[in-house]
This record gives C-alpha cells, structure tokens and sequence, in this order.
C-alpha cells in the first residue's frame, strides 16, 4: 500500500529535518510510542500503541533512518510486530521551505500482515497518515518552532 | 444382519401417522420467543463459572511459515495472566485429530492450534488465559513467536502443481481427495448428441455465514471426577465429541455438552471442536474454567469458510429437441488448509448429481485441494449448492446458445411429477415433487409476462432488465454412508436422533430431544407434534430448551445439521409421544374399566370416546403411576413407566464404495426462484426488482417456521450473488475481516420475497414433511441467471457466482471486445 501526504509546519526547513534525522529526537516525535531505545546515529526502537477499532494495539517496531540529504530530504524505514501483526513501511519526506514555514511532502510504501491488515484495509493509510502528519507536527515543536 | 450395498430398491413407503393435523400444519405462534424477544435468552456468552479465566488467542500473520520458537515468559508475567497454551504444548498433550479422508490425506496431522508450522493467517498459534478478556489480549502481545516464512499457494488449482508448497509433508502434495464419479455413459452421449456445449469454467466463490452469534465456550475440567464440561454454541455436540474425545483421551461419558440459545449456526459452528479442544487442555493445565467469545474478525477470519470450487472443461450432450443428456466436468474444491469436516462434506453434491432434471449420464472428475486459506466447513446448502449452481448455469448457458426458450428447456429436462420417487443416475431417490408446478408459480408470482414487455421498453434505456430462474433441491436427513464412498474404511451408514416424551408427577407433558437449536423452532414444532399424539394443547407441552447431554436424551451424532430435524427429530418425538400415548391409555383403560379401543386422548384427558364425561386428566394418570401404584395390577404398574424414549432411524442402506452408488438422504425439498434485475449499462449496478421463491418440503408441521426459514436462505443466498466474498492477495492475506469490507446482507439489501407454495408430501417420512431450510443456494443460480439475460449479445458468460458491481460491468464491456466468451457449440 503507498500512502502519501504533505504538510506545512511551522519550523525552518534546516530545524525540522535535524528532528527527522536524529533517531532521539526523532523518537521523541512519534505518538503514543514508548519504551525508546536509541541504538546509534541512525537507528532506534520503539514500541508504539496505535488505536484502533481493536483498542490500543501494541506494536515494537525498529527504525533506520536509511537515507538522509541535509536539509531537503530523509528517508525512514521501520519494520516490526505485535503478536498476530507485521509491519513494515518505508518513508520519503522531501522539505521545501515555504514562506518561514516547510512543506514536506512524503510518500510511504506499507506493508503489513495479520489482523491490522485484515481489519483496516481501509483505516490503515489513514492511520498512517495522521500518524505521519502527528510526527511532523511535533517535530516542528522539537525543532524550537512555536516555544517563543 | 448386513444390508446389500448399492441396493437400488426403492424405499418402502413408511406407515405416516393419522394423528397428525390438530396442530401441525398450523402456524402456532413460537414458543421460545418470548424469552428470546425479552432479552431472556440464554447464550453461550452470558454463561459464568466461579473462579473463570478469559482467553485470547494468538494467531499466525503469515500464512504459510515454520514456527521456529514461541517464548511465552513476558506474557505470564502479567499480573492477571493465569497459564498460556502453545503449539508446542499441543503437540505433546493432543493426539492428531480424527480424518475422515483415506491416506495420504488421512495422514495428516491436524491440531487445535498450530504445531511446527502455521498454515493461514488466524490460525491459532498460542493462547492466553488472564482474568480478563481485555487483559488476556493485551498479554498475547507479549507473545514473541519467531517465524520462518514459507512460500505460500492460495489458488485451488495450482496448489496441485508439482512446483506448489506442500502445506503437509506428511501427506506429499495438496490433494486432500480425488474421485471419479461417472454414471451413465457420458462419452457415449457426446458422440451422439446433436450438439455439444463447451463451457471453459465456472467459479463457486468462497463466502460463510454471518450468525448474530459468534462461536464460544465456558469450559471447565473438573480434575477431580475428570469430566469435561462445554457449555458451547458448537451445533452438532455429538460429531465434536467424536473428535476431540480420541484427540485428548476422554470418553463420550467424560464430556459433558450444553446450550440452550444459539444465535444461529448455518453449519459454520460444526467445527468448533477444534476450539473446544484448546480450551479443554487450557482449563486442565490452568485449573480453572475458561471462557472463550470470538471476535466478528476472528470469525470471519478463522473459524469456517464455505467451499469455493472451480468447474472446468465443462461438456453439455443436447438433443435437437432440447433435452440434455447430461453433462462431463472437472471440478477442483479448495478445502483451505485443514480438513475439518472435509472430504466427506465437500461430497455431498453427489446426493443431487442431476439436480432437478433427468439427465442420465454424468462425469464428474472430483479433486478437494489444500491452500493457505481458513478451512472451509459446513455452510448453509453444504456443496449441493455448488452443484446445483453449475447444473442451472448449464441449462441456462444451452438456452442461450441454442436459442430453446429457458422455460420450456426446464420443464422437457425436469424430473416429471409422476416419475416420483425418482432414482437418480447414482441411487438416490427423489421422494416427491412437481418442479413444472413450481416453476409456473414463480414466474406467477413476479409476473413474467408483465416483466417481458417491460424488458423490451428498456432497450436503450441504459437500465437493462434481466429475468432469472434457478431450480435447486434441498437434500435432507443425510445419510452419512456418503463416508464409504470418500473413504471404505469409515463405518457410517445413517444417522438418528432420540428424544423422549414423559409425563410428570402433575400431569406435565416433557420432551427432550438431542437437537441443538439455532433459531429452528424445535420446541415450537416438537409441541405441535406432540400435542396431537397425546390429545393436548401446545402449551402443555414443555419442550427442554436447548442441547444437553446429561440431561437430556441423545444418540451419536446428534446436533442440528443437514436439514433433519423435521424428519428425523420430529420422527424421534411421535415415535416417542406414540409410545407415552400408549402407556397412557394402557392406565386410562385400567382405572375406567375399559379396554384400550374404548380411550381416547382429547383435551388433555383420558376418556371413553362414547362417553366423554367419563375422563381422567392427565395428572390422574402420572398421579396413580407414580405415587399410587399400589391400585394397578402388577403386571401393567411394571410395563409403564410413563417416561419413553424413541430413536429415528430413516431406512437407509449402504453406499457402495466402488460404484459411488446408493441412497444418500432421505428426502428432497426443492426450490423455485425466479428474480427480476435492473443492471446499470454504465456502472454494473445490479438492482433487484421483483424476486419469488417457491418452496416445496413435503407437509409443513409450521407454515411461518418454514417461511422464515425461506426468507433467511434467500437473504443468505442473495448476499452471497451481490456483496459477500472472501478475498485473499498472493501472500495468503484475508483483505475483507470485518462488516465494513465483507457487507453481509442486511434488511436493507434483501429485497420483498414473494413466497409460494407447493405441497407433495414425502412417502418416506412419518409424518410427510422433509428437512428444508437450506435453500439449495437458489439466489445464486437465480441472480446469476437474470445477470445474463440482461447483458447484451456477445457478452461472456456469467462464470461467476459472485457478480458485484465490477464484474458485471466487465461482462456488459466484454460484448464489445468479440473475445472468447467461454462457451462454444459444436453441432452436427
């Protein structure tokens, strides 16, 4: 399944892709996801608890920030399980400053097995979505945007 | 003491009670709606034990792949968790499942939940038992399971290629089971038919059925009398104990069956044993009861598909006349990845091997096969429906190309009334009937005419009108012989069922019966029956809700399945109300001072039939039996006991194994639909205008019961043509789990039934009724047929049973692509 998005935010594109390409910084972006462990310079783990119609699903889920270009573009691979699910995604997001704000625009490529994927043949790239736009959204926090 | 195999005798007319009539035959209002109607029921989940556990299953993503460790440490750690179950843990507690299939099939090692290899996605790999439900799921996260992943086969036909994974090396390919069945002479009638029509293929869809209840259990091991107890909704108690006894070692005497309300089955909870059988060494290993719900996605998932089949090479002998010889095929059914109930059910088409019609010489080159999708098992109209929607799409497909009038081609090949009992090219016996009478009456009901005209008016209107009609036959009261013929080995040749009528201390009429009720109206009926016979009102009669085999009577397969019960459930009741009617006036005659031919039951009384006044109610008689015995000679207070318990044996012989030959149920209830569509030119929306089904089963015991039944099989069977379908992708994946994707047919869906009726009596039941509630899967073949006829020239076939919106609109686009169209004629 490829999902894909854009979303303006308001944080300097530089600021915002240091958060997209810092696994501690990164992890601390995503929703509802704990239990962080940060391997090295591009790799981490977390597990996450995305709600669904099941209730909260817990999902342990490692990352690898695979391709990073400074200031324009990062990709994010992450693959993972819960007990009856697997998943695996893969993540564009290219920045272009827009105004004093970024826009980044993402494509994601998912995949996944089991019951989340028996369940939301039509909720799962919508869950992704706000999944992705809720890391953007923080990101842009994280990068200083928005405190003053 | 043996019976001759393949006898072809015909059956003897049974002796039909005069009895009969006071009340059956009456729409008398259902008893168990009250409670039902009341949010009084009692189902499977409202049930508690003290000290109980809830479960959750953990179940396989993949759909093909090794299990190569389950670490159930973090899970039990849980403050909560009570035990946990792996498959590894089943393997060393569970002997491998009973099989019904001849090796190599018969080799195969099926578990209750998967040992060393997961073989779809849902199959149970692990439990967890926690004192909550909720607490229970989140622990099965916790479960790591490390998986190999194997290549997987979804597809039925290629599964049996040599390249395909092997879902069982112990049985070294996927075929489950391969028969040849061939009556007649088939080559003979291809080569000197006058024309031969060659269809490519047909597909039987995978789909189920959607109960309001899902499966479930409370079952509780009492380690110190070792009893099992399953209070379940599993709908055929007795063929579960028959697996899961030998699996985990406990007699029929050690399990202990209950229900009382079941929120419908449709077959689909036949094979819950599997589940049964996991709670079981759950509640052992943890000491205390466990209790189970399904989820809808677990259901939908995992528990039970209906069978989808794929018809190939189809070749249909016509006569210039019309009349169709028969008809040659190879057929492939995909079982999913276990054998539940399979082969034996998968083989059931062979009790209607002509339909409807006469045809005299039929091929059909059978293979059931394995693929990494949920088993399938028993589904409303359990593969005659598959059948039989081949059997209409022939007859429907040769008037087209052979431009015969489609009403007319029916009523030359049906069964004539008058050829009743009919013998079929492979023994079986078609009791009763009139299919022309029927045909005539739904087409009355839609107003054929009045349709016909209209669907010359839509031309080019963009609304393209379509007529339909599918003749099917609802096979009740099965004969399970039809095991001898997949297997030789297996020694079943008929079934029964039991049930006892007994008259209380206060002159209580009390039935219990070995049936487990979905929603049928046993009590309702089982009164009705019993009321005649004893003289009484309905509502004297308490008839036991529900299954229980303590304390109610049983036999060894008893259940509800296989459209029986008005036969063989109700034929236990009269046997066993004749019995207690005649214990009754035995005493009655003995304190009037009369003789026997002098009583008779009236009004709940025992009275002299010239001298009414001179009556004794029926406590008078349970009152003297019981507490004041002393009054009666000895030699009648020893010969009554007011308590009588018949068991229903249909007159069944042995099938033979070699020929394929035998009488393999007992009657045949038929149908007769005929639908009006409006199929959109530009979309493919199918829109169901006008729709009649006429239904014949014998003599009715309650006319309503039997129209509900009709309505709940024509909504099952139009969801099935127009919305509900399993789909799988290539890794095995189940896309559609839930009500959004798998849109089972509501009130909204299901269009106004117009229901007729025609009346044949059955001449093998005692009271003239046959088993109905099936359907025959009649809107398959009716709605697929009235698709064609509104596609315009040149359109392929309707090859499909499953015809949403898209596939319509791709058979509307194919008559101006001038491909293939999957059929052709050779004619001489």
């Amino acid at each position: 399944m490829i999902v894909s998005g854009e979303m303006t935010v308001a944080a300097a594109r530089e600021d915002l892709w240091a958060v997209l390409s810092d696994p501690e910084r990164l992890a601390q972006a995503l929703p509802r996801a704990g239990d962080v462990t940060v391997e090295d310079e591009t790799h981490f783990s977390a597990v996450a608890h995305p709600i669904t119609a099941l209730g909260e699903t817990r999902v342990a889920m490692e990352f690898e920030i695979s391709e990073a270009r400074p200031g324009e573009f990062v990709r994010i691979a992450g693959s993972g399980s819960s007990g009856e699910n697997l998943i695996a995604l893969s993540i564009a997001l290219t920045l272009a400053s827009e105004g004093e704000g970024t826009k980044a625009s993402w494509q994601a490529e998912l995949f996944a097995r089991g019951v989340l994927a028996s369940l939301l043949q039509r909720g799962l790239g919508e869950l992704l979505r706000e999944q992705v736009d809720a890391v953007l959204a923080a990101g842009a926090l994280l990068s200083g945007a928005g405190r003053s | 003491m043996s019976t001759p195999t393949g006898e072809t005798t015909y059956y003897p007319e049974v002796e039909q009670s005069e009895r009969l009539g006071a009340w059956s035959g009456k729409s008398v209002p259902r008893k168990e709606d009250k409670r039902l109607l009341k949010g009084q029921g009692a189902f499977v989940d409202d049930l508690w034990m003290h000290r109980q556990g809830h479960v959750h299953f953990l179940r396989s993503p993949y759909a093909h792949a090794r299990i190569v460790s389950i670490d159930v440490s973090r899970a039990e750690a849980v403050p909560g968790v009570y035990a946990t179950l792996t498959g590894e843990e089943v393997g060393a507690l569970q002997q491998p499942f009973f099989q019904m299939a001849p090796e190599p099939a018969g080799l195969m090692k099926d578990y209750c939940m998967a040992v060393g290899k997961a073989r779809y996605i849902g199959e149970p790999v692990a439990c967890v038992l926690a004192e909550s439900a909720e607490l229970a799921r989140d622990a099965a996260e916790l479960v790591e399971v490390v998986y190999e992943p194997l290549e997987v086969v979804v597809d039925g036909i290629a599964t049996i290629e040599p390249q395909a994974p092997v879902l069982h090396e112990e049985i070294g390919s996927n075929v489950a089971w391969h028969g040849l069945y061939d009556y007649g002479d088939v080559d003979w009638a291809l080569e000197h038919a006058d024309h031969v029509v060659r269809i490519d293929r047909l597909h039987f869809h995978r789909f189920s059925s959607t109960p309001l209840e899902t499966s479930g259990a409370l079952v509780n091991w009492d380690p110190g009398t070792g009893v099992v107890e399953f209070r379940s909704n599993n709908q055929m108690p007795m063929f579960a104990a028959m697996f899961i006894g030998p699996a985990i070692g406990l007699g029929i005497d050690h399990m202990q069956f209950s229900s009382q309300d079941i929120g419908g089955g449709f077959g689909i909870k036949i094979t819950s044993y599997t589940y049964l059988t996991a709670l079981a060494l759950l509640s052992r290993k943890a000491g205390r009861p466990v209790k189970w719900s399904e989820s809808r996605w677990e259901h939908l998932a995992a528990s039970a598909h209906g069978n989808e089949r794929t018809f190939l090479d189809i070749e249909v002998p016509v006569m210039s006349d019309g009349t169709i010889l028969g008809f040659k095929v190879r057929a492939f059914d995909d079982a999913g990845a276990y054998l539940r109930y399979e082969p034996l059910g998968a083989v059931i088409w062979s009790q209607v091997v002509p339909g409807n019609y006469r045809f005299k010489h039929v091929r059909v080159d059978y293979t059931e096969t394995l693929t990494n999708k949920c088993p399938v098992g028993p589904n409303r109209g359990y593969s005659r429906l598959q059948h039989l929607w081949l059997i209409e799409r022939i007859v429907d497909i040769v008037a087209k190309e052979l431009n015969f009038d489609r009403v007319a081609l029916r009523k030359l090949n049906y069964v004539q009334p008058e050829e009743f009992p009919y013998e079929t090219p492979n023994g079986c016996i078609y009791d009763s009937g009139d299919y022309p009478a029927m045909l005539d009456r739904a087409l009355e009901l839609i107003d054929h005419d009045a349709w016909l005209e209209r669907q010359l008016a839509s031309a080019g209107t963009g609304k393209r009108i379509g007529i339909g009609i599918g003749s099917t036959l609802d096979s009740g009261t099965n004969n399970f012989g039809q095991s001898r013929i997949i297997n030789s080995a297996l020694p079943f040749s008929g079934n029964g069922e039991a049930a006892v009528v007994r008259l209380d201390l206060y002159g209580e009429v009390t039935v219990t019966i070995g049936t487990s009720p979905q929603g049928q109206g046993h009590e309702t009926t089982a009164a009705q029956v019993t009321a005649d016979i004893l003289g009484c009102s309905p509502d004297q009669v308490h008839v036991v809700a529900g299954y229980n085999k303590a304390a109610n009577t049983y036999v060894g397969f008893s259940g509800t399945y296989a459209s029986q019960f008005a036969v063989t459930g109700l034929g236990a009741v009269m046997g066993a109300a004749e019995r207690l009617r005649g214990e009754i006036i035995k005493v009655g005659a003995c304190m009037l001072g009369a003789e026997e031919s002098d009583i008779e039951l009236a009004d709940g009384f025992v009275r002299l039939a010239a001298n009414p006044d001179a009556a004794i109610p029926f406590i008078g008689i349970a009152a003297t039996v019981f507490a004041n015995v002393a009054e009666l000679p000895g030699e009648l207070a020893d010969s009554v006991t007011l308590n009588c318990r018949y068991v229903y044996r249909p007159p069944f012989t042995v099938p033979d194994h070699e020929t394929k030959r035998g009488k393999l149920t007992l009657t045949y209830a038929s149908q007769v639909h005929a639908a009006v569509v409006e199929v959109d030119d530009e979309t493919g929306q199918v829109t169901i205008l006008d729709y009649a089904a006429v239904d014949e089963c014998g003599r009715k015991v309650n006319p309503k019961i039997v129209e509900g039944q009709v309505h709940g099989a024509t909504g099952h069977g139009v969801g099935a043509a127009l919305y509900e379908t399993f789909e799988y992708d290539g890794d095995g994946q189940l896309l559609n789990s839930t009500f959004g994707d798998y849109h089972a047919a509501t009130s909204l869906d299901v269009p106004h039934i117009r229901t007729g009726e025609i009346e044949c009596p059955s001449p093998f039941t005692p009271n003239g009724a046959k088993g109905m509630g099936e359907g025959g899967g009649a809107p398959l073949s009716t709605i697929a047929s009235a698709i064609e006829d509104a596609l315009p020239p040149g359109a392929h076939i309707v090859f499909d049973t499953h015809n949403n919106s898209e596939r319509v609109h791709e058979l509307l686009r194919s008559a101006a692509q001038a491909g293939p169209r999957g059929v052709e004629v050779i004619s001489r």
